[in-house]
């Protein structure tokens, strides 16, 4: 539970016959996270799989084209029938003759849509034209023949307008920008008919596209709307025509294309997995990461698909793996803290070797919060308000958040039947530890206490992420290491002796505790160099050394006091609530209002104050807790499954 | 300034430790001298570049592998210095690295253009990872200019391309295209910069102010003298931002005639600069040439200065870009067998 599913690397060598059965098989099983054959190092590239990458890029293509088919005619995505048998040569061909008899169909109604949609669009701005002109009583031939001015409209970006308002400083000049079309602005420009080579110019560096009152359109600007209104009625009726037109295409071809989709999708998965395996004349080698758990059952697949004609070679990972095709990171909580799991995933997901740090999240995440946000009546409704999220009652697709709704709330009871809180009341329960606006010094003391904790069992994990690495000089000499929680204590001692009895502070402790782990962190690269753990950096100087020392007894000091504001929102919140009864209290002779105002104030209570407990608790996880031992940039398990809620991990996938 | 030391102390300890792998001008002279590819990968291998020259000469790497492997290492600056400062910080350098995408961008186009195979294309576009999310695969299969404008329609380069491709059609050269392009990606990378605060906002207004300054020169240099735009043309291609050089200082220049009248409507440090380039057998390249040394001189100067802000990260990568022009242009001087000096005349980090 602590740590991520045990994985282990497989390479399966397979005759190149069998391989389109093995990646079916494979892709029915669902448990092989495969990665590029190029990790296996020097003897993978002799390896050919170069003509696996002209099979994607077909594949590629033949799937824009269909997409782009599908879209026009608006056919729905079919991807619910099992897989037929995998054949991706096979496919490519079948679907890319499909397509050869559909797109020019499509094509041209596609361009007869297209065509009429711009042509409707043009009008849209020629309206916007002659709106601006209407009140010119001119003709429009006599507008287009100006003697002395010269004229042009069009589109232009509409961040270019005042650059180009600029550049024709010193130039008499209007600009009249009409109305955005788009991410562009219908613009006039008029200018001295001898500046016109000038205006052109500066409109033509300024991305203007010209669009100019149709020749035919004739009479005043008024009348010349009525004839484009005709023109507009026009385009319309032939549009809806061409839709009805891509209806009837949809009838006839929406199986046969939404079928080829699945079919192109399924089969480009497995072409997918081939990318990323070896070939040599008769053989193919995959390779991938498998649960540990599964393995046997997987060879036992992979014998019985192959007739035992394959060979499986399978490989415990290795800290030292190459990033790319190091172990992915599968995460196994129990099913009520899974939800939680999103608190990791969202500071970054695990590295293999780091310790999965859920349980522990949504233990500390719910104390955090309860201990700032205590009161059973508030806690009591968020609980019903995650319980609502978790049945789908209110939104769908929020059970998670729902779930750990409930968690808070709970945990907010607990804390309110502690501090004896009930709707912000101090008066109607007995707090059962104590209340904290009567032992302020208490609370922030058990806070700091709590922080200690936390810090604490970060650095233990940091400890035990280090072994499990095997990185002698991060377990020993590490920041989060042993080096670190010596450090780290040491302040802690200091700090509490200083305050409760700073008689008892000698020099010799002050070198012990804090000015030896200072020392040796302070030679920490050198020791770690000679000891072989750490090869020298160049420029790792004392100077950084020593800013670093520094950095991390600020970092130290600084994380301890954060948690503070534990005790600091617990006060809040019982503050907030006082003043929610002070203001009701003034309006006692008003009894409606009264009741209006406890109400309101315990609605904006729990929805902000929820809301900010909440970001204070992650944001206490992540920077006091998680930087401690977390180093995440983990890769997703992603097996290669077939069927629709399969997924593989493609090339791209791959870590810098 | 509290809040700064915290936040910079770490990053800046680290981006000085990577700064001091950058290569000295001494090294950048002595690479120019070096006449063929597998020796400037044996003189590399003495610097911060070694294991990677190691692998490419154990490889047998060829001009194309080893321009792709040192572009490389200004992608992992990039994605490093990123992730080092974090925050709004991190947000405005991968901006600075959308630079590289913006040229790959370019260079697929100009490939679509001439009808070039992906293969042919592919080699040269700068290796960005995660840094860039352009669907090269899918550029690189487009038809031609409008499919890659297409495939684009969602993306940021959307409205840009649709604005600029008309003139495309009409005049058939990428050359609006590629400025449109330069323009957005400065205007962006801007507003990036007005997202800082503080003394991070200060500094690195006045550091891409200057940037800003220099690009406005650069190209008006050549729009004049070699494209021989309008004044009104020239504004409109040019940056409404900048340190020194103002909307004012722009119009003067634009109607400016020859070098010498451009250095003359240019402020101090560039008027010395452009005047002194007047003077060069090809003064356009030289002016480009004096125009980024200066930049190389600010960045050493923030760097000399107080430590703990955003402009060391800006200055680190600079400098990397420049220590990247000058390898790539050794490594042009071995295949056109140019001599040192003329290496050296190219490059930005030896001044």
């Amino acid at each position: 539970m602590l740590t991520p599913v045990p994985m282990v690397r497989v390479e399966l060598l397979t005759l190149d016959r069998d391989l389109a059965a093995v990646s079916q098989r494979l892709g029915a099983l669902g448990v092989l996270h495969p990665v590029d054959v190029g990790v296996l190092g020097h003897w993978a590239e002799d390896l050919d799989w170069a003509e696996m990458d002209q099979l994607a890029a077909e594949y590629a293509s033949t799937a824009r084209r269909a997409d782009r088919v599908a879209h026009f005619l608006g056919v729905a995505d079919r991807l619910s029938a099992p897989p037929g048998a995998v054949s991706p040569v096979e496919t490519l061909r079948r679907v890319g003759g499909l397509l050869d008899v559909v797109e020019p169909e499509t094509r041209r109604v596609e361009e007869r849509i297209r065509g009429l949609e711009a042509d409707l669009q043009r009008l849209r701005v020629v309206e916007g034209q002659l709106e601006l002109l209407a009140d010119v009583g001119m003709d429009l031939a006599a507008l287009r023949a100006l003697r002395f001015l010269y004229m042009v409209s069009g589109l232009i970006p509409r961040e270019n307008v005042e650059r180009l308002d600029d550049s024709l400083e010193g130039t008499p000049h209007a600009l009249l920008p009409v109305r955005q079309v788009g991410s562009r602005v219908l613009l006039f420009a008029i200018v001295q008919r001898r500046d016109a080579e000038l205006l052109d110019r500066a409109l033509q560096s300024a991305y203007l596209e010209r669009v100019e009152i149709p020749a035919d359109l004739t009479g005043t600007p008024r009348q010349a709307l009525d004839q484009l209104e005709g023109r507009q009625a026009e385009l319309d009726r032939r549009l809806r025509s061409e839709e009805q037109e891509r209806s009837a295409l949809r009838d006839r071809w929406d199986r046969e294309i939404a079928g080829a989709r699945a079919d192109l999708e399924v089969n480009a998965r497995v072409v997918r997995l081939w990318q990323q395996a070896g070939r040599t004349e008769r053989m193919r080698l995959l390779v991938g990461w498998v649960p540990r758990e599964s393995r046997e059952r997987f060879a036992a697949e992979v014998a019985t698909v192959t007739g035992n004609r394959s060979v499986l070679a399978v490989e415990e990972p290795a800290p030292s793996d190459p990033a790319p095709g190091a172990a992915p990171t599968a995460l196994s909580n129990p099913a009520p803290l899974r939800p939680f799991e999103g608190l990791t995933r969202t500071y970054g997901l695990p590295d293999y070797w780091d310790l999965d740090p859920t349980p522990l999240a949504a233990l500390l995440f719910l104390l955090m919060f309860g201990a700032m946000f205590g009161d059973v009546g508030q806690g009591a409704v968020l609980a019903a308000l995650g319980l609502a999220l978790a049945g789908g009652r209110i939104v769908a697709g929020q059970r998670d958040l729902g779930r750990v709704l409930v968690g808070c709330g709970i945990s907010a009871m607990v804390f309110g039947l502690l501090y004896g809180s009930v709707f912000g009341y101090e008066e109607l329960i007995p707090a059962l530890w104590f209340r904290p606006l009567e032992n302020p010094l208490l609370l922030v003391a058990v806070a700091v206490a709590f922080g200690i904790v936390v810090i604490s069992i970060g650095l233990v994990l940091g400890l035990a992420s280090a072994w499990r690495r095997r990185d002698p000089a991060s377990l020993f000499l590490g920041q989060s290491g042993m080096l670190g929680l010596w450090l780290y204590w040491g302040l802690v001692v200091v700090a509490m002796l200083a305050v409760i009895e700073p008689g008892r502070l000698s020099p010799w402790m002050l070198v012990l505790l804090v000015g030896a782990p200072l020392l040796l962190f302070l030679l920490r690269r050198p020791i770690a160099d000679s000891l072989g753990w750490i090869e020298a950096e160049e420029g790792a100087s004392a100077i950084q050394a020593g800013v670093e020392a520094f950095d991390l007894v600020i970092r130290f000091t600084s994380n301890t006091i954060s948690f503070l504001r534990v005790g600091a929102f617990a006060l809040a919140h019982i503050g907030l609530g006082l003043t929610v009864f002070v203001l009701a209290e003034l309006v006692r002779s008003l009894p409606l209002a009264s009741v209006a105002i406890l109400v309101l104030g315990n609605v904006i209570t729990i929805a902000l104050e929820g809301l900010i407990v909440g970001i204070q608790a992650l944001r206490l996880e992540y920077y006091e807790f998680f930087t401690k031992f977390l180093r995440g940039g983990g890769v997703a398990y992603r097996p290669f499954a077939l069927g629709r809620q399969g997924t593989e991990s493609p090339r791209s996938q791959r870590r810098d | 300034m509290s809040l700064g030391v915290f936040r910079y102390s770490r990053p800046n300890a680290q981006l000085r430790a990577m700064i001091s792998r950058l290569l000295t001008p001494e090294q950048l002279r002595a690479l120019s001298a070096t006449r063929d590819l597998e020796g400037v990968l044996r003189s590399l291998q003495e610097t911060a570049y070694g294991p990677v020259s190691a692998r490419l000469l154990e490889r047998g790497a060829g001009l194309a592998d080893v321009e792709r492997a040192v572009l490389g290492t200004l992608v992992e600056a990039y994605r490093r210095t990123a992730s080092l400062v974090g925050g709004d910080g991190g947000r405005l350098v991968a901006e600075m690295a959308r630079r590289l995408e913006v040229e790959n961008l370019k260079a697929i186009l100009r490939a679509r253009a001439r009808g070039e195979s992906p293969d042919v294309v592919r080699p040269l576009l700068v290796p960005l990872g995660r840094l860039s999310r352009l669907p090269v695969s899918d550029l690189l299969q487009a038809e031609d200019v409008d499919a890659v404008a297409s495939a684009l329609a969602d993306a940021n380069y959307g409205p840009v391309l649709q604005s600029a491709l008309p003139r495309y059609a009409a005049e058939g050269s990428l050359f609006p295209v590629e400025i449109a392009l330069d323009l957005h990606y400065y205007r962006r990378l801007w507003s990036a910069v007005q997202r800082l605060s503080g003394r991070d906002l200060q500094m690195v207004t006045t550091m891409m102010g200057t940037r800003c300054d220099l690009l406005n020169l650069d190209w008006i240099i050549r729009y004049r003298l070699i494209y021989r735009l309008s004044p009104e043309e020239i504004f409109n291609y040019t940056l409404p931002y900048g340190h020194r050089v103002d909307d004012a200082v722009v119009r003067r220049a634009a109607s400016a005639e020859g070098m010498e009248g451009i250095a003359g409507a240019a402020p101090e440090p560039y008027r010395s600069l452009l005047s002194q380039a007047a003077n060069a057998a090809d003064p356009v390249d030289r002016a480009s040439v004096l125009l980024h040394r200066h930049l190389v001189s600010v960045a050493r100067s923030v760097l000399a200065g107080y430590p703990f802000h955003l402009g060391i990260a800006v200055a680190h990568l600079w400098l990397k870009e420049a220590e990247v022009h000058d390898l790539r242009a050794v490594l042009e001087a071995t295949r056109y067998d140019l001599s040192p000096d003329v290496v050296a005349m190219e490059m930005w980090g030896v001044a």
